[in-house]
């Protein structure tokens, strides 16, 4: 079996299994979680985003730790900060957009106007957020720190833990919404 | 042009400048995935009831991405490397060796996915028959092998194309890569759903 292929093996397991523990959370709370019109068609791009938006800050802290401009450590680190900075802002765009998509779209197909997916969307990114970005940073630093290539190893990783972390924070967003 | 941050930059720019870069191509992501969740949303009533689609959903989601996301990175590799005949890419002996590992690994992932999926709807109390379990395993092979074969040839394309123009693929394939990798498998699993279960 050749280097690669052992690599993307052991990199797609690791993904795909984080996803299995991620869809097996949607199917527990099958019932709370799709009860409201709108939520396939957030899920999706939901998911998606935690991958997009961590994928990329840790793809961007990993260059600057290689070339030396910011060292792994959270005191005075303005890259960092900026870099966290920008990625929950565009998570929470992002999610609200998803929202707005999801609600116009239950709206113009099955006549359906509940703005309470957009609601949920907001209160999902939030939750998922403040527990990502972190987990993000200090991941990719850790990594770093101990002699890894974070470009080998985050985007297994935040695939994984995106999922798990998603569903969780669109299933409390569920529940904070419809307990109003 | 510069791709990388060499020194900190003062006051908030960094931050207006990441959200600049990344903003429309998110956009543009998010757009696409929820055409792809509004197709799920249509077969709703049909969807929740088969568990271990339910189950399967985002791990297979999140491997067609992670196919696209390895095809764009060696293709960039390759490309830079001078590993790739730019005039006939897909007789290149890396795209050959890619494309194997890439098939092989989208097989055996897809399998242990229906498998381990069908395995926690049976232990929730789900009535999985045979028949839907294979069933449910052909639409998960058939919607990854057509995939598979679409990112690879459209990335390595795609990717010369935006090569030629002067452009960096890296800054578009991936993104690129993994909604239309999203989107694609989001609308072959409705219509496979549709027909097959």
């Amino acid at each position: 079996m050749d280097k690669e292929l052992k690599e993307i093996l052991f990199g797609e397991w690791l993904s795909v299994t984080g996803g299995l523990v991620g869809g097996t959370l949607l199917a527990v709370w099958l019932d709370r979680i799709f009860m409201l019109p709108g939520l396939f068609i957030l899920l999706p791009g939901f998911l998606a985003l935690r991958g997009h938006i961590g994928g990329s800050m840790a793809s961007r802290l990993s260059s600057v730790l290689h070339l030396g401009t910011i060292k792994p450590v959270w005191k005075n680190n303005k890259v960092l900060q900026e870099n966290m900075l920008a990625a929950f802002s565009l998570a929470l765009l992002i999610s609200l957009l998803l929202g707005i998509i999801a609600f116009f779209a239950v709206n113009v197909f099955f006549h359906i106007s509940d703005a309470r997916i957009i609601f949920i969307a907001l209160t999902a990114a939030l939750i998922a957020n403040i527990v990502e970005i972190p987990l993000v940073a200090a991941s990719t630093f850790w990594v770093y720190r101990k002699g890894y290539d974070p470009d080998d190893i985050m985007g297994p990783y935040l695939t994984t833990t995106g999922d798990i972390i998603s569903v969780l924070a669109l299933f409390i967003g569920v529940l904070a919404v419809t307990s109003l | 042009m510069q791709f990388t941050i060499t020194k900190p930059m003062a006051d908030r720019k960094l931050m207006w400048k990441i959200i600049r870069e990344s903003f429309f191509i998110l956009v543009f992501a998010a757009m696409l995935s929820s055409l792809g969740g509004l197709g799920f949303e249509f077969l709703r009533e049909k969807i929740i009831f088969l568990i271990p689609l339910i189950i399967l959903f985002p791990a297979l989601n999140d491997m067609i991405g992670d196919m696209g996301t390895i095809v764009a990175s060696h293709f960039t590799t390759l490309l830079y490397m001078g590993k790739l005949d730019k005039k006939r890419p897909f007789a290149s002996p890396e795209f050959r060796r890619l494309y194997r590992n890439i098939l092989l690994t989208a097989v055996l992932a897809a399998v242990y996915l229906v498998a381990v999926a069908g395995a926690i709807a049976w232990v929730k109390g789900f009535a999985l028959s045979p028949a839907l379990f294979f069933k449910i395993l052909f639409v998960a092979l058939l919607s990854t092998l057509l995939m598979i074969h679409f990112l690879a040839f459209a990335t390595f394309l795609g990717g010369l194309y935006v090569y030629r123009k002067g452009h960096d693929p890296d800054n578009y394939l991936i993104p690129l890569a993994t909604s239309f990798a999203d989107l694609g498998n989001m609308a072959l699993l409705v219509l496979f759903v549709r027909v097959f279960l």
